[in-house]
């Protein structure tokens, strides 16, 4: 499995990397970017299974990231990994087309328990 | 929805915010709590976190000595304790650390004040001074052996 990985924070991406390989991921196939636009271009050079990203991040955040994807028809598994889990951001995200959301703190069982639930 | 939160509230959420880190990312019990009072030590480096509402701004911090930081930083990632780590790295870390706490201070307290916007982290090394206008407690919080100050400061939003 490819999984594209889409944070400001290269701790965190490292964290999640981690977090998802203890989950049972140890085979996937990482990619990762620093913002949106650095995502828009890893999703073309690797065509990756699953997006992690973050909400908050400079250049272009999440959101936009999300519906610029979903616009030019991508259908790839897209989760957000963010500290902002309020009602009204989980719902924008599925509205923008989000198949989940990860509050920050999680632990591997997080991953595992919501990716499994979104079938991905 | 706007009330106004004392700061026995805003310190409770920040103290169960942190507990939830260290007993999720760090893997650690839950955290025990001593009342620390300013002046702070000299020299803490820490990450600090605006919260900014439309009666009250809050910040906080999440500050301990370097060695702590470093081993909180190790801890979260798995590391081995003698791998090498830079202290820019380590700032990242700290950052992502208070966020996440600052995340779930948010959650705890947007349903009593749905203005409140969180803001980005930022790291330093130094000593917080609180005005005479800024409410201001602090604690110590117990992350497995590493002691960690939590900062939390309050005062009135600009009109």
């Amino acid at each position: 499995m490819k999984i594209l990985i889409v944070d400001d924070s290269k701790a965190m991406r490292m964290i999640v990397m981690r977090q998802l390989r203890q989950a049972g991921y140890e085979d996937a196939e990482f990619s990762e970017a620093a913002n949106g636009y650095e995502g828009l271009d890893q999703v073309d050079a690797h065509d990756p299974d699953l997006i992690l990203c973050d909400w908050n991040m400079p250049e272009m955040d999440g959101y936009t990231f999300l519906v610029e994807l979903r616009g030019k028809g991508c259908k790839t598994p897209f989760g957000f990994v963010t500290s902002e889990s309020t009602p009204d951001m989980m719902a924008t995200a599925r509205n923008g087309g989000a198949n989940f959301l990860i509050s920050k703190p999680f632990t591997a069982e997080t991953f595992r328990d919501t990716l499994e639930a979104a079938g991905v | 929805m706007m009330q106004t939160l004392g700061m026995a509230f805003w310190k409770t959420s920040l103290i169960e915010a942190a507990d939830e880190l260290a007993q999720t990312s760090l893997g650690y019990e839950p955290i025990g709590v001593k009342e620390a009072t300013f002046p702070l030590p000299r020299d803490l480096p820490g990450s600090y976190v605006a919260l900014v509402g439309g009666e009250y701004s809050y910040e906080f911090g999440f500050a301990a000595r370097w060695e702590h930081c470093e081993g909180l930083v190790k801890r979260m990632l798995f590391m081995e304790a003698d791998e090498e780590v830079s202290q820019d790295f380590i700032a990242d870390a700290m950052n992502e650390l208070a966020n996440m706490i600052g995340g779930g201070v948010k959650r705890r307290m947007v349903e009593f004040d749905s203005t409140l916007k969180l803001g980005l982290p930022v790291f330093f090394n130094g000593t917080v001074h609180p005005t005479a206008l800024q409410e201001r407690t602090c604690s110590v919080v117990s992350f497995g052996d590493y002691p960690v100050h939590l900062i939390a400061l309050r005062h009135k939003s600009p009109v």
